[in-house]
């Protein structure tokens, strides 16, 4: 019986932790993107009215615009190269036992041990002397810098559950090495090369720590836009153009889960 | 004249071993996987290369495949030195014990993999995977997974694709450990069937004693690393040339003695069986088949034995017996009721003619 009685409470206690937690993940979104289609000029909740008002400021306006645009184009492109970069230094972590490997995967995960504003600050320094602060290499390498690590950490993952002994095979049928990365490994990894890419898109599409440093040229990421909009007015626009953010990196992540998801039909 | 002599030998070598290992070695780190192993497969021949886990078996498969290379010693196919080149140069063919049939391609595309990589034409590839298939049994599964087919099944799929690309030398590692015991003697069989029908050369390593007696031409059983002995399945069960192998393969009672100026056998417990042995410390190697009840006592001496144990068989029961402290397993046939319970005395004869005795292990 006192059991039983422990058991309910401890159920009932689970599920109200588990509700409050959710709630607390969830809200903060829900509040932005609902505050979004307020018709009043302040950002409240609940909303009072409803329009589309506020998008409509958000798509005419030609800072917010421009960088969405550089956000996702940075985004992108950090994507791609940490996980060419990733992939590889996965692999020989993966493969190969030679001088220096373990310093090589404390490096790869190193970012993640600094403080992103330290980070932010050594990198604007780094630049600064490399006379580089007028382009966007330092916003590309902060940001690789950032996405690296969870790449690497990610095909690692995967590599150790692939099994070799399929890529012995493909050996023993006569596809040299390259082939045997493009047919045999890369394929079967797949789903975690995508994790991987979603993880690198995200860490960039999002960052504003280190971002905020970086920017270049009056030119700026989107979350860095929306931080210094926000600290000089308070207008549902920045809610509004909150939600595209989300939009973005949800169609992101769909697209790339779809991906996965038909390659495992296959 | 003389200048051609060197070649011709070659041809004829190259005529007669598919693979062969010279004194091939394999260390890692302290150990010695594979020490000074030479052998060689000839062509048409299914070798077996049988021994204990971690006896190097595998290990030397997989040095004639290209995975592992070798520390010393080289490595031939087709009588070209293959000792440092890499696996895809090597014209060979493996089913691995997990079968690693390639999880996202379909059967026929498993199968085509390695023609694709020879750059077969298209339509030569097709008509081959349809061959293999049709040689497997196993032409309606084309199209499938590896992930939808049955254990055996895989085992065939991972046989056609080895064979689909005429390897000189077809490699399998302990090709049905994965399979239950029934599926087990039912894929010996038909995998002897296609080995036969295409007549490709084929070097297999089991654990399995019964796997290497039925399947093979020849077995080269190994222990620790080196080759004990080379033969076929009858010079093996029959003649052991080590107390290891006769203990490996097959039932056997090993009694250590001395063979005396008189060719007779003495074991260290004074059982005497007289024969015409070479002298010196040797073992004896006794199968429970040349043990008899002395009904018919014309072959061998007459003993007297004691029964320590009595296990029933159903057809058989095997009895182990303590002679003068020395112990030997014998097999007979007993009638129902009749059966001897420990502590019993039987008679018994030995067949001297049958027994194999070993000169003393002159190996350090």
């Amino acid at each position: 019986m006192r059991s039983d009685l422990v058991d309910h409470v401890m159920t009932v206690f689970g599920a109200v932790v588990r509700g409050l937690v959710y709630s607390m993940l969830a809200l903060p979104a829900i509040l932005v993107v609902a505050s979004s289609f307020t018709s009043s000029d302040t950002m409240s909740f609940p909303p009072t009215g409803l329009s589309l008002r506020w998008y409509k400021k958000a798509f005419d306006s030609e800072v917010f615009m421009s960088a969405l645009w550089t956000s996702t184009y940075v985004a992108v492109l950090v994507s791609i190269i940490a996980l060419a970069i990733g992939f590889a230094a996965a692999f020989a972590i993966n493969r190969f036992s030679f001088r220096g490997k373990m310093f090589l995967q404390g490096l790869a995960f190193s970012p993640l041990i600094v403080p992103a504003v330290v980070l932010g600050i050594g990198l604007l320094q780094l630049f600064a002397w490399l006379d580089l602060t007028q382009t966007i290499y330092p916003l590309l390498l902060g940001h690789l810098v950032l996405a690296i690590p969870y790449v690497v950490r990610t095909v690692l993952a995967s590599l150790s559950l692939h099994d070799q002994m399929l890529e012995q095979a493909a050996m023993n049928l006569r596809a040299t090495p390259v082939q045997v990365i493009r047919r045999i490994t890369l394929p079967l990894i797949l789903p975690g090369l995508l994790s991987a890419a979603i993880f690198a898109f995200v860490t960039s599409f999002g960052n504003v720590t280190v971002s905020a440093f970086l920017t270049y040229g009056g030119n700026v990421t989107l979350p860095v836009q929306i931080f210094t909009y926000v600290n000089t007015s308070y207008d549902p626009v920045a809610a509004a153009v909150s939600t595209l953010m989300i939009i973005v990196t949800l169609a992101v992540i769909l697209t790339v889960e779809r991906l996965i998801g038909a390659e495992r039909l296959a | 004249m003389l200048a051609l002599l060197p070649e011709c030998e070659n041809v004829r070598e190259a005529g007669d071993f598919v693979v062969e290992l010279k004194s091939v070695s394999k260390r890692y780190g302290e150990v010695l996987a594979v020490a000074k192993v030479s052998l060689g497969v000839r062509r048409g021949e299914l070798l077996c290369l049988l021994g204990p886990s971690g006896c190097g078996k595998t290990t030397t498969l997989r040095m004639v495949a290209g995975f592992v290379e070798p520390t010393s010693g080289t490595v031939s196919i087709n009588g070209a030195d293959m000792t440092h080149q890499p696996p895809y140069r090597r014209d060979t063919g493996m089913v691995f014990q997990s079968y690693a049939l390639f999880p996202h391609m379909t059967v026929a595309e498993n199968i085509a993999f390695g023609l694709e990589n020879l750059k077969w034409p298209r339509d030569k590839r097709e008509a081959r995977v349809e061959e293999m298939l049709k040689l497997v049994e196993l032409p309606h599964l084309a199209h499938r997974f590896p992930s939808q087919l049955s254990g055996g099944q895989q085992q065939r799929i991972a046989l056609a694709r080895a064979l689909a690309m005429r390897p000189a030398v077809l490699l399998l590692d302990e090709p049905f450990s994965n399979l239950d015991a029934l599926l087990r003697v039912r894929m010996r069989e038909e995998l002897r069937e296609v080995v036969r029908t295409v007549n490709v050369t084929t070097l297999f390593v089991t654990h399995d004693q019964e796997e290497a007696l039925t399947m093979s031409d020849r077995i080269v059983v190994m222990n620790a690393g080196h080759v004990e002995q080379v033969g076929t399945p009858g010079d093996i069960y029959e003649a052991p040339s080590t107390p290891f192998v006769a203990r490996f393969i097959g039932w056997c009672s090993l009694l250590k003695g001395m063979v005396g100026p008189d060719g007779a056998f003495t074991s260290s417990a004074e059982l005497r069986l007289t024969g015409n042995w070479s002298a010196g410390p040797s073992t004896a190697v006794i199968r429970p088949e040349h043990i008899k009840l002395s009904a018919d006592s014309a072959a061998g001496s007459s003993h007297q034995a004691r029964v320590l144990h009595a296990h029933y068989y159903g057809g058989a029961t095997r009895l182990l017996l303590d002679l003068n402290g020395e112990h030997l397993t014998m097999q007979e046939r007993f009638s129902f009721g009749s059966q001897p319970k420990p502590g019993d005395v039987v008679d018994i004869t030995i067949n001297t003619h049958e027994i194999r005795v070993i000169p003393a292990d002159e190996r350090p």
